[in-house]
């Protein structure tokens, strides 16, 4: 099932160009997934929160863990499929950072893109496209890998 | 100094020689099981003579080395050397799957009670036939291999990995290193590009299928690197691998070569392609910048017995002897571990392995230290 795609970019953020349907605002959608960059993931929560229901799933590209205790508690209790990535040569934002997120969102999916720094979208674009397209075709099934292994029919 | 005693598995008996890989046209289990057995044994004597490390390692489809999995060998020795440390030199992670390597690293490290010493390898050339890897990625693999493994290893949550080479969804090790935060790393350094990305990342440095001069100008560029990365490598840091034989006295060394030569069944050590191949894999910027390092292995073979030793190819002598030859190492390279492999066989290499723990190594003990 695909959905709209709402971007939510920190600022100087320049989101990849998208395959599908993106969008700036949630605004008139009843249905969509959401991605965050870097500071926009409070946003991003906020929004989940405030909208129950309506967000399907949700992304993290190098995203500093909020301040906001209570938001994510929130957040949490929606159980809204997550995908935080981190680039292994972010500075800003070091890889280890997924480990605050797994602490606060026990099921979130944690994925480090190698050779990648804080702009990892820009720094490996079809990293980052081949990994959240793949689990924005199935959120709920993204360990499984759905993919032919076969070299030849 | 440390000592290793390296277990190169060679297959004791005659074989087909043509070229690698190897048919196994002329072969026997019963050989190739008192090959296993052997390695065992000298292991255990070379623990009870002092040395500090027994080394394994990993080659393919040959009888120069039949540990295509060397962990599978080391997992052995972790229940009969119960002191000296256990030395993969190494895994070829470039062409194997990272996250088992490190798995496997992680359970030689809790079965040996945190003696894992962990080498990281590109491998010969051949290897990149093995399992069909194209050589031009090696380098670009290695990196991303050992960054992968490091994280397997240090990372406390379950995490995916989107790489140029691999991709998992999510990764958590059981059991972990017993080491912290990781067993000690060794990669390769013979070309400049090794060097400096050992420098970098701080990580130890083995030579081998080296000469003296070779393996000098590598270490003093791998030590000027590590300078400019703000650190300085120790001795330790610095492994030298190098076939011996120490005799009772020099002329017994020499004859004992001659005769074992003259005796040795026909039987294929060579690692090296046909022409066009190697060519191909040389095109394929395996070597690096270093070019020099085409041919080396040939030139080993092609030089004569003091030719090896002047070269430091080859340690070959009474005991007095093999203690100024390794001092002559020591100066030159800087190396702090020796990575010793039998020259010879049988009760000679016995012999020897004990000459070198009770008469040699208590003479070299203090370099480097």
């Amino acid at each position: 099932m695909s959905l709209p795609l709402v971007i939510l970019p920190a600022s100087g953020w320049k989101p990849p160009p998208w395959p599908a349907e993106t969008r700036r605002s949630p605004e008139g959608l009843e249905s969509f997934d959401l991605l965050a960059q870097g500071t926009a993931a409070e946003e991003a929560l906020r929004l989940a929160v405030m909208r129950p229901g309506a967000v399907r799933a949700l992304i993290l590209a190098a995203a500093s863990p909020p301040a906001d205790a209570a938001l994510v508690e929130h957040f949490a209790a929606l159980k809204i499929p997550t995908l935080a990535l981190f680039g292994t040569s972010d500075e800003r934002v070091p890889p280890e950072t997924g480990r605050r997120w797994r602490a606060l969102l026990p099921g979130c999916h944690l994925i480090f893109v190698y050779d990648a720094g804080h702009d990892l979208a820009a720094e490996r674009p079809e990293a980052f496209l081949d990994v959240v397209l793949d689990f924005l075709s199935d959120p709920t099934a993204f360990l499984v890998n759905r993919r032919s292994g076969a070299l030849q029919p | 100094m440390k000592a290793a005693l390296f277990s190169p598995c060679t297959y004791a008996g005659p074989t087909a020689s043509s070229g690698w890989p190897v048919p196994t046209t002329v072969y026997s289990s019963a050989v190739a099981q008192q090959t296993f057995q052997t390695a065992i044994e000298q292991s255990r004597l070379a623990e009870d003579v002092g040395f500090d490390w027994v080394t394994v390692a990993e080659h393919h489809f040959t009888p120069f080395c039949i540990t295509p999995n060397p962990m599978v060998l080391a997992g052995a020795l972790t229940q009969v050397v119960k002191r000296a440390k256990i030395a993969l030199l190494g895994a070829n992670i470039p062409i194997l799957n990272p996250v088992r390597v490190a798995e496997e690293f992680a359970m030689l490290d809790v079965m040996s009670g945190g003696r894992l010493v962990a080498g990281m390898l590109r491998g010969t050339p051949n290897e990149y036939v093995t399992y069909n890897i194209n050589p031009a990625e090696s380098r670009a693999r290695f990196q991303e291999a050992l960054q992968l493994i490091r994280m397997a290893w240090t990372e406390p949550e379950p995490f995916g990995w989107q790489g140029r080479y691999w991709q998992y969804k999510s990764i958590s090790i059981w059991p972990r290193p017993m080491q912290q935060p990781h067993p000690p790393l060794y990669m390769s350094g013979s070309s400049p590009e090794s060097g400096e990305f050992a420098a970098k990342n701080r990580i130890g440095l083995g030579f081998a299928v080296t000469s003296l001069p070779l393996a000098s100008k590598a270490s003093r560029h791998y030590r000027a690197q590590a300078a400019i990365a703000g650190w300085t490598p120790h001795a330790h840091d610095i492994i030298y691998r190098i076939p011996c034989y120490v005799a009772g006295t020099d002329d017994e060394a020499m004859d004992d070569l001659a005769a074992a030569a003259a005796a040795a069944v026909p039987r294929s050590v060579s690692l090296a392609l046909s022409q066009g191949a190697e060519s191909a894999i040389a095109g394929a910027g395996y070597y690096g910048r270093d070019e020099a390092q085409r041919g080396r292995v040939a030139a080993l073979f092609a030089s004569g017995t003091r030719e090896r030793i002047e070269q430091g190819q080859l340690l070959l002598g009474g005991p007095r002897t093999v203690v100024a030859q390794i001092r002559r190492i020591h100066e030159e390279v800087g190396a702090g571990v020796l990575d010793l492999i039998p020259a010879l066989s049988g009760a000679q290499a016995l012999a020897s392995i004990e000459r070198f723990g009770t008469q040699v190594l208590p003479a070299v003990r203090e370099l480097g230290t």
